[in-house]
Parts: structure tokens; C-alpha cells; sequence
């Protein structure tokens, strides 16, 4: 929690206007959701963990960096409904669609966060987290989020903060799309189980996503797409929506991470190769590389901005090699 | 040796008020030295940052972020002795939220209506001894939870730091503040110095807005002292100091082990052009609950009437 360095609250005050951490409040009115997470229709039994009906597990082929915590993830669609998968790289999710992610650190949940569609309007998504009790018997609704929760250092979010990332997409869903499930990473099986998919989407995964280049080439990409792509990317949701970055506007520049379907041919295709070189990426100099220096950095103009306080060494390491080899 | 006397009866009760009951406010202090009506506008700016204000839930016992305090405040001298004072505070605060996102908040503060009196006790070889008396009552605005988020009671736990605690009956909600305030004045041509204690009782009259495992109290209590110290360099141009030490004697919510807080400020203060006068000011609070977190500066322009 303690980020904020005095020389950049100075910055920040001569110039609040270049602060890229400003979030509109868009949290929603969280008090439409329930306030125990056993109600929430995660779980037929939460003691058991046995999840209730047409609930499934998933995992996406890149993960978000979150300081290190193991993750689990589900997501739940109302009956007759399907998620429109038409638009490959836009999915639109019908009402009632549900999303959790858990949070755990040594096998202790610390939080498990929902999002949810609330009503037809783009906007009408509410995101909050749950935060376990200390017994792990339960998890209650914190919408102002917490921090340094059950004796660690992991920070829950606001609920407005959820949308910080989340508006980075008109369809507000990331880690569920045709390209985090379609996707088999190396060495991993299925994000999502064949006949999960069966029931969720309108139209089948598409068959044989590859992400193009060398097994660090693809790596990196991944994840870029994971960790930058929900705020630089080009989709032009943030001009709509109150996310902290908007790449097309605030920040004048026009990086865009994203992995599309259709632009998987070659890695020269991709928008991190056709926008990233050359600007914050160095062609076999890591070293010189924006990129690597904000990922490596806590604090002020950190990289991701929100949610993370701890490097992802792993991550840079990867970085640093892809940049290297380039 | 009458004149000696006298001096020393003058020292021993500057001393004794000083110590047993001065005002703390500055905006009251100035006797008016004939009888018409004078009115003073002031519009205080106060800017601060904190990495680590405290704050009275056990969800948020830190607050973090920056912002500006404004502040209008207006004072009727009704005659030589009489004042009527009214101070309308803002808040416009960027808050950090647990994941390091900012929200931005503007919250109100307690306004405060006052009545004080300001006397010339002794005159001679060219210095003054004054003496003031306010009482104060705010009105209960200030909110903990305006926008449904908690933001409101942080931006002005914000503010609340950035003044090192000694403006509390402005930024605590929930409470109604009845605030008196003395201070006594040594003053020459160009020295100024003062004395001033200000009791700020909080009555609780509302628990709205704070999570419901929050410790609250019925009445607050922090009184605080005040010396300041001010020389004119130049005609337009002066120098002042005025620590403050804030004694955290009862909360109206929350607890803290940290029981006194100084806070010292320098400002410097610019005579413009009639009827202007432009105060540039730094603080910041030291050791306590704040020290180190917090940082705040700010201006001021009064213009008499």
C-alpha cells in the first residue's frame, strides 16, 4: 500500500492531470450482490467446494501477474443463455453471466473477486470482491476492498478499481476470450473443457490458435497480452468508459499489446511487434528497453500501474530475453 | 521600578493565559482600532499529500493520496472589540484505493459560525498586549460516506493530516463542534508574538456512514497550543512561524497510542497592494501519528474591507 513516494504526490500536485492512476468510480451499486459469497451461486456447498450447476472451472493460457498468488477461476451462465463468440476478439456476454477468480497465497484463499452482468446496457457489469474469513468458512462482500488481508501482503481492490482494467474492454470480460481458451499454452492442457464450452459459447473455439514465433516469442507475447493488453490496446473502450489509462487519449501514445485472432500469422503481424519496437522496446537491448525498466520498477510509473507491488522477476526475466534475441 | 513592575505583571499574565486559556485563531485576534465596520474575506488554499494518515476503520486504519483544502473565510468586526467570523472549508482529495488506483472526492468539512472578542490589555514603550476570546459552532456537515465508497471521511482524514490535526472540529464528521479558542498577542512594529489554546469539543450526533465495528465516543477532545513568532523584514514583508501541538486527549472515533502531534508551519507573509495581503505557507507535521507521512503548503489572500 504504501507506493506513493512524496516526489511523485508533488508531481502529482503540480500536475494532476499526468497522473495515470486516476480511476473514474465506476464501481456500480455493489449492494445488488449479495453479501456472503456462499450466495453468490459459486457453490452448491462451500464447505465441500462443490460448485453449483452450470458453473465451470477455466483457466486462461496467460495469467495475470498477482504478486505471485495462486488463482482459480469459473464462470457461469444463465440457462438458455450463450455467450456470443461470433466476434472472436469481442466476445459479448448475455445477462446474468457470472465470473469469479480466487486468490490464494500457500493454500489459504484470501479473496475471491465476482463479476457480474447486471443488465442489458454496456455498462451494466458489477464487480466486488469477497474477502475470507480467517477460518476460511466464509467470505463476505468488501466493496471498499482491503489491505494486507489475513496477515499477508496481498491488497484487495476496490470495487471501482475492478473496472480500472475491465472498461479496458467493451465487452468488460478479460482471461475469457477466444484467445486465452483457444490458445493451448506449451506444456498446458485446455483452458476450458469441451463440453464447458459446448454450453457456453454460440459458436465453437475457434480451432487451431497459435501464437506465432519461437517458444519465448510466444511466451512473451502471451504475456504482454495478459499483463499491458487490457489497458494498451486500440479497442477504443476507454474513450467510453472511466479506466485510469486510455492509450488513445490521456497518454498520447498508441502501444496495443493485444493478441488478435487474425493477426497470428507471423510475430510481425502482431500489434506488440507492428506498434511496441522501436518505441518502448529495443531491439536486442533489453537494458535500453522502457519496457523492462517500468516492468522492473514499484512505485511511482510502475508497470502494470494498479494491483501488483512486488516485481514479477520471472516476467522481466522473460522480457529480457525475448528483447535480447530480437 | 513601576515601570518594571508593569512589565513583569504584563510577561507573568501573557504567561498565565497562555497557559491556562489563549485563542488559537489568528483570524481573531486583531482589535479594530476605531468603531466602523470592517469586513475581511480570505481564501485559504492548502495543499498536502500523505503516504500514510491514519484513518479510524480497522478496513482502512491508513489513508493515502493528495489533494487541496480550500477554505472562504469571512470576519465582521462589528467595532473595536466584537467579531463575527464564518469559515466555509472544501475538500477536493485524490484518494489511493487498495490495488493503487485514485479517486478523486470532494467532500465538505464542518462550516463554523464564531463570535469573539479581541481586547488591548496593556500599551507601552511602543509594544501591545492583546488578548481574544472566540466561541465557535460548526455545523455538522462533513460526511464519512457521501458517495457510498468511504471516500468522503478519507479525503478529510487527508485534510486532517495536511493540518497535522489541529483543525479537527473541521474535519471530523458526525460530530456538532463547539470550539473555544484564546490567545494573547505581544506585539510591536515589527515583532509579533503569541500565545494560544484552543478546546475543541466534539459531540458526537451521528454514526452514519462508519462500518459498524467502529469504535466511536460520545464527546472528543483535542485540545490545542499554539506559540507563533512573526518579524517584518521588510514593509511588505514578514516572516512568521506558529507550531502547533495537537494533544489527541479523546477521539470522537477510533484510538490512538500516539497522543500528541506537532506541527510546524513557516510562512511567509507578502503585504500587497491595499486592501491585499498574500501568505505563502509550508508545514508539515512532526514525529506523532504524522510525522514523516505528511506534507502540506498552501496561500492565502485577505483583503480587508
Amino acid at each position: 500500500m504504501r507506493k506513493f513516494s512524496h516526489f511523485g504526490l508533488a508531481a502529482a500536485l503540480l500536475c494532476p492531470a499526468c497522473d495515470p492512476r486516476v480511476c473514474a468510480d465506476r464501481a456500480g451499486d455493489t449492494r445488488v450482490l449479495p453479501d456472503r459469497l456462499s450466495e453468490t451461486g459459486l457453490f452448491d456447498n462451500l464447505a465441500e467446494e462443490r460448485l453449483a450447476p452450470r458453473v465451470h472451472a477455466y483457466t486462461p493460457a496467460f495469467a495475470l501477474w498477482s504478486d505471485g498468488a495462486d488463482k482459480r477461476r469459473w464462470v457461469y451462465v444463465p440457462e438458455g443463455k450463450r455467450i456470443d463468440d461470433r466476434n472472436p476478439d469481442d466476445w459479448r456476454f448475455p445477462v446474468g453471466t457470472k465470473l469469479w477468480k480466487e486468490f490464494s497465497h500457500d493454500g489459504v484463499r484470501l479473496e475471491t473477486r465476482l463479476l457480474t452482468r447486471t443488465g442489458a446496457g454496456e455498462a451494466d457489469w458489477v464487480a466486488t470482491a469477497y474477502l475470507w474469513r480467517a477460518d476460511q468458512s466464509e467470505a463476505l462482500r468488501a466493496p471498499y476492498g482491503a489491505i494486507d488481508v489475513l496477515g499477508t501482503a496481498h491488497n484487495v481492490p476496490a470495487s471501482g478499481e475492478c473496472f480500472a482494467c475491465h472498461d479496458g474492454r467493451p465487452g468488460k470480460v478479460l482471461g475469457f476470450s477466444a484467445i486465452q481458451l483457444g490458445v493451448v499454452a506449451d506444456d498446458a492442457e485446455p483452458g476450458l473443457a469441451s463440453d464447458a464450452a459446448a454450453e457456453l459459447l454460440s459458436d465453437p473455439l475457434p480451432a487451431s490458435l497459435e501464437v506465432p514465433g519461437t517458444r519465448t516469442e510466444r511466451e512473451a507475447l502471451g504475456y504482454l497480452h495478459a499483463n499491458c493488453s487490457h489497458c494498451h490496446n486500440q479497442s477504443g473502450a476507454g474513450e467510453a468508459a472511466g479506466k485510469c489509462l486510455d492509450p488513445n487519449d490521456q497518454l498520447g501514445f498508441a502501444l496495443d499489446f493485444s493478441l488478435q485472432t487474425d493477426a497470428l500469422g507471423s510475430t510481425a503481424q502482431t500489434a506488440t511487434y507492428r506498434t511496441a519496437l522501436g518505441k518502448v522496446i529495443v531491439r536486442g537491448a533489453p537494458d535500453d528497453s522502457k519496457l523492462v525498466e517500468l516492468m522492473s520498477r514499484r512505485g511511482s510509473g510502475q508497470m502494470p500501474p494498479l494491483a501488483t507491488e512486488e516485481v514479477d522477476q520471472h516476467g522481466v526475466q522473460l522480457m529480457r530475453a525475448w528483447i535480447g534475441a530480437l | 521600578m513601576r515601570q518594571g513592575l508593569a512589565r513583569w505583571r504584563a510577561a507573568l499574565l501573557a504567561l498565565v493565559v497562555a497557559l491556562f486559556g489563549t485563542g488559537a485563531h489568528a483570524e481573531a485576534t486583531q482589535p479594530n482600532n476605531d468603531d466602523r465596520r470592517t469586513l475581511t474575506l480570505a481564501f485559504d488554499s492548502l495543499s498536502m499529500s500523505s503516504r500514510g494518515a491514519p484513518y479510524v476503520t480497522t478496513a482502512f486504519p491508513e489513508v493515502s493520496g493528495y489533494g487541496v483544502r480550500l477554505r472562504l473565510d469571512a470576519e465582521l468586526a462589528l467595532g473595536p472589540v466584537l467579531k463575527l467570523g464564518l469559515r466555509v472549508p472544501l475538500v477536493l482529495a485524490r484518494i489511493e484505493q487498495p490495488a493503487g488506483g485514485l479517486f478523486g472526492e470532494a467532500a465538505w468539512a464542518n462550516p463554523e459560525l464564531s463570535a469573539g472578542v479581541a481586547q488591548p490589555w496593556l500599551a507601552r514603550d511602543g509594544w501591545q498586549l492583546l488578548g481574544a476570546t472566540r466561541l465557535a459552532i460548526g455545523l455538522p456537515l462533513a460526511e464519512y460516506d457521501a458517495s457510498g465508497s468511504e471516500l468522503s471521511g478519507r479525503a478529510l482524514a487527508l485534510a486532517d493530516a495536511g493540518e497535522g490535526f489541529a483543525e479537527s472540529e473541521l474535519y471530523t464528521p458526525g460530530v456538532l463542534p463547539i470550539v473555544l479558542s484564546e490567545r494573547v498577542m505581544l506585539k510591536s512594529s515589527r515583532f509579533r508574538f503569541g500565545a494560544a489554546l484552543k478546546l475543541p469539543l466534539l459531540v458526537r450526533i451521528s454514526e452514519a456512514g462508519l462500518p459498524r465495528q467502529t469504535e466511536t465516543h460520545a464527546l472528543g477532545l483535542e485540545p490545542v497550543a499554539e506559540l507563533s513568532a512573526r518579524v517584518e523584514l521588510l514593509r511588505w514583508f514578514a516572516l512568521e512561524s506558529a507550531p502547533r501541538l495537537t494533544w489527541r486527549l479523546l477521539l470522537p472515533v477510533g484510538s490512538t497510542t500516539s497522543k500528541l502531534q506537532l506541527l510546524l508551519p513557516v510562512a511567509l507573509h507578502f503585504r500587497l497592494a491595499q486592501p491585499l495581503e498574500l501568505d505563502a505557507v509550508v508545514q508539515a507535521p512532526v514525529a506523532g501519528a504524522l510525522g514523516g507521512t505528511t506534507f502540506a503548503g498552501g496561500l492565502r489572500v485577505t483583503a480587508s474591507f
